[in-house]
């Protein structure tokens, strides 16, 4: 026994060793979840707005455009679940906070919590924006060592990113998307297809994440702070593909919450004529253009909302 | 749980230690801790379908007791049947209720009435299809006193729970695995190295080449209708490949896993895709399936010593429980009567040619005849994998109507790399053709050279592992 454990421990060395480097660098390379972290702690007094959402806004909305200080806070993949807990985490921390933009997408109302795509990023919520996420166990490894969440080879390019780049950080100061990474092996139809049918889960029930927006308005609405519910753009490919009823729901509980809450408005940019295809990356993310156009009607509705929530009120 | 991953890195260590330095003496105690061990690895999935584990253990207990009690044949009859019921009933119910309703509700369909399909929809529990084999051959084996009723609840437990063939086998037989658990198990270091060189296999196979596979034939499948006939070819190649890395890389994991606590388990793959003929490929592909069917079902219907048509009719009865066994869909049935079809000429054949266990033994490279038969027999493999693969009937058809076109002679569209590094992962198993596994490399004297071995070995899983991918045979 005591000769198979010293064998076996000999080629684990090596494992061992790659696993502290891989340690060492999720903990001291800065990326976009550390980034926006110190970013907002650094601008916390002057923050008057902050966005929520996931690649959509994250890449659709860039806070140059607005008239306020405004911070952009929505990632990749990053659904309503993780919105609300930056929400609670910051709301109190903010002290000039005067609105939210909260971006509900297709797949944004029925999505359940930890998916494949929350599998690992759950992790660096709670290790590198501070949150107490309730979904990351206690007694899983992977709560206390980040190169556990990712498989080798993608530790391996984000490690040769770091070497090339000097950094794993893909946003502006201000939490914008700079840096736009997909490959686009497709037609823009096949690519709508594709995508539409990524973003399909086949269910219908929204309670959950309805619950947690509402949730949201009533603590803005207590704090006096404005919520604006946006459906960011697509193009007419993705649109084609998406399930019409699915998304005729979305609109229809979007519309509610702005009508039962005075302190919310809602702004359905999804099909908005404005957007052309040369506005977009690929089938529904936004490029510099298109955030600029985005940003713009955004800014504006904000400025309409002041005036409006006055009379609503 | 899964093999390939960090949760199962830190559970089996923790296994492995308590099972051999605290319960060293111990062998009950060490049988009722694989019982938690494996109650918690499969828990880990979904805890809720640990009572269906459960169920089948208490019935095929109680069931197994009680046939030892009595001669009557119609109460040992009437044993016989509850057990098969409970099990059988367990599995129908998670695993085909929702077929045959959808098949049901589309005949009526066919013929212009609309039936409302039922909302319901039924979560399929890992394994359901291996465990429910083998607690069912406990109890035929009891019935037919082939063995003897097991009295310990805790190592019964054990066996029909023992976490490393729990989920996708080798379906053991009671008579190999359940004495197991009543001899004091000792730690041996060539087993050991042994069951840690499998294990790395089976890693390797499945993280680097299963994993990899997946993603082309993911994107090809997905994408078939856009892409030339060639490409297709080696989409249906490349499943092939996915699923014999898959499965037998899980059966390399499971067998080394198991020794490693001290436990033999029976060997389910022995090189398929160097078979020479069909025939030749069941013996080798999922032996432990193969072999199940052959005791429990071919045999009792009168196996090989009946007329010719009663033969026949035996033979696609086997193949029609596999395909059923595989999965509820008309696609895994239309897989197996085809297996079924061309099998029969090597069952019936007068003058069947057999073949020799090891290939040309002694030879580095093939003879141009066993080459030949190998790649025939390959070819016939790949070609109707695609049934296999297919999501239903209708994409199958479709995917097998885009193949078989004129732009099979175009380029294409492949890593070629790849590909080349699989067929070399294949010439490897044909130097080992003679040898209990591909890392059974014992007899290679050198020190450095093994090592050298096992450094790539592990350098390739971390460096070319893919993204993780369910392990195939999980859903059956």
């Amino acid at each position: 026994m005591k000769k198979y454990l010293l064998k076996s421990l000999f080629f684990l060395i090596p494992v061992l060793l790659v696993w502290m480097v891989a340690e060492i660098f999720y903990r001291t390379a800065e990326n976009n979840y550390t980034y926006k972290t110190e970013k907002i702690q650094e601008g916390k007094d002057e923050i008057k707005g902050l966005i929520f959402g996931n690649s959509h806004t994250f890449f659709g909305l860039n806070p140059a455009y607005f008239q306020q200080n405004v911070f952009n806070l929505a990632n990749v993949s990053q659904n309503i679940y993780f919105d609300q807990l930056l929400f609670e985490k910051y709301v109190d921390e903010l002290p000039n906070l005067e609105f939210i933009v909260l971006s509900v997408e297709y797949s944004s109302l029925s999505q359940q919590d930890n998916t494949s795509e929350d599998v690992w990023r759950k992790y660096f919520y709670e290790a590198q924006m501070d949150l107490d996420v309730p979904i990351v166990s206690d007694f899983n490894p992977r709560k206390y060592s980040l190169a556990l969440t990712r498989r080798f080879n993608v530790t391996k390019d984000y490690f040769k990113t770091y070497l090339e780049e000097g950094t794993l950080v893909t946003a502006d100061e201000k939490g914008w998307a700079t840096n736009y990474e997909g490959q686009i092996d497709y037609s823009i139809e096949k690519l709508g297809e594709i995508v539409a049918a990524k973003h399909e889960d086949g269910l219908l029930d929204f309670s959950k994440n309805e619950k947690r927006l509402q949730e949201i308005i009533q603590m803005c609405k207590k704090r006096g702070i404005k919520v604006l519910i946006v459906n960011m753009p697509v193009t007419k490919a993705y649109f084609s593909h998406i399930n019409k009823e699915k998304w005729y729901k979305i609109t229809q509980i979007c519309q509610k919450l702005a009508e039962e809450h005075q302190n919310v408005v809602y702004l359905p940019l999804f099909k908005n004529e404005k957007f052309e295809l040369s506005d977009f990356y690929d089938a529904d993310h936004l490029n510099h253009s298109g955030a600029e156009k985005a940003s713009g009607i955004v800014n504006q509705e904000l400025f309409l909302m002041q005036n409006f929530l006055k009379q609503k009120n | 749980m899964l093999f390939n991953t960090v949760d199962f890195a830190f559970f089996f260590p923790v296994v492995f230690f308590i099972y051999w330095f605290l319960l060293k003496k111990d062998l009950k105690a060490q049988n009722f801790f694989i019982v938690i061990a494996s109650y918690f690895f499969y828990g880990f999935w979904d805890w809720r379908f640990l009572s269906l584990i459960f169920i089948s253990s208490l019935v095929d207990y109680v069931v197994g007791l009680q046939l030892g009690r009595t001669e009557n044949s119609r109460s040992r009859k009437f044993l016989l049947i509850t057990s098969i019921v409970v099990n059988v009933g367990i599995l129908f119910f998670f695993k085909y209720f929702s077929f045959f309703l959808f098949s049901f509700v589309d005949s009526f369909k066919f013929f212009g009435n609309e039936i409302e399909k039922s909302t319901l929809q039924i979560i399929l529990p890992a394994g359901i299809g291996f465990y429910t084999l083998q607690t069912l051959s406990y109890t035929i084996d009891v019935y037919q006193k082939k063995i003897t009723p097991h009295k310990d609840p805790v190592s019964f437990f054990a066996f029909v729970s023992f976490f490393p063939q729990l989920v996708a086998g080798p379906i053991e037989r009671a008579s190999h695995l359940l004495p197991q658990f009543n001899t004091q198990r000792k730690f041996k270091y060539n087993r050991a190295v042994d069951g840690s060189r499998q294990i790395l296999l089976g890693l390797f196979k499945k993280m680097v080449i299963a994993d990899n596979c997946a993603m082309i034939v993911n994107d090809i499948f997905a994408n078939y209708e856009t892409l030339p006939a060639s490409t297709l070819f080696f989409g249906v190649m490349f499943f092939k490949l996915q699923i014999y890395a898959d499965f037998s890389g899980y059966s390399d994991i499971a067998i080394g896993t198991a020794r490693l606590l001290g436990f033999d388990l029976m060997k389910n793959f022995n090189f398929p895709y160097l078979s020479r003929n069909l025939s030749e490929y069941w013996k080798r592909w999922h032996i432990s399936l193969s072999t199940w069917l052959r005791d429990y079902i071919y045999i009792p219907l009168g196996g090989s010593r009946v007329t010719k048509s009663r033969k026949i009719f035996n033979i696609y009865i086997v193949f029609l429980v596999s395909g059923l066994w595989h999965g509820a869909n008309w696609t895994f049935l239309a897989w197996s009567l085809l297996h079924a079809t061309f099998l029969l000429p090597f069952i019936l054949g007068k003058n069947r040619k057999k073949y020799e266990p090891i290939a040309d033994e002694g030879k580095l490279l093939p003879s141009f005849s066993t080459f030949w038969r190998i790649v025939c027999t390959f070819l016939f493999l790949v070609l109707i994998s695609g049934f296999f693969r297919a999501e239903s009937m209708e994409h199958a058809v479709n995917y097998y109507r885009h193949l078989f076109s004129f732009s099979i002679f175009e380029n294409p569209h492949i890593n070629l790399s790849f590909l080349a590094f699989i067929f070399f992962f294949l010439f490897l198993e044909w130097l080992q053709r003679g040898r209990e596994h591909l890392m059974d490399i014992g007899n290679i004297k050198s020190r450095i050279v093994r090592y050298g071995i096992y450094f790539a070995v592990i350098f390739g899983i971390f460096y070319f592992g893919a993204a993780s991918q369910v392990f195939i045979y999980f859903q059956f």
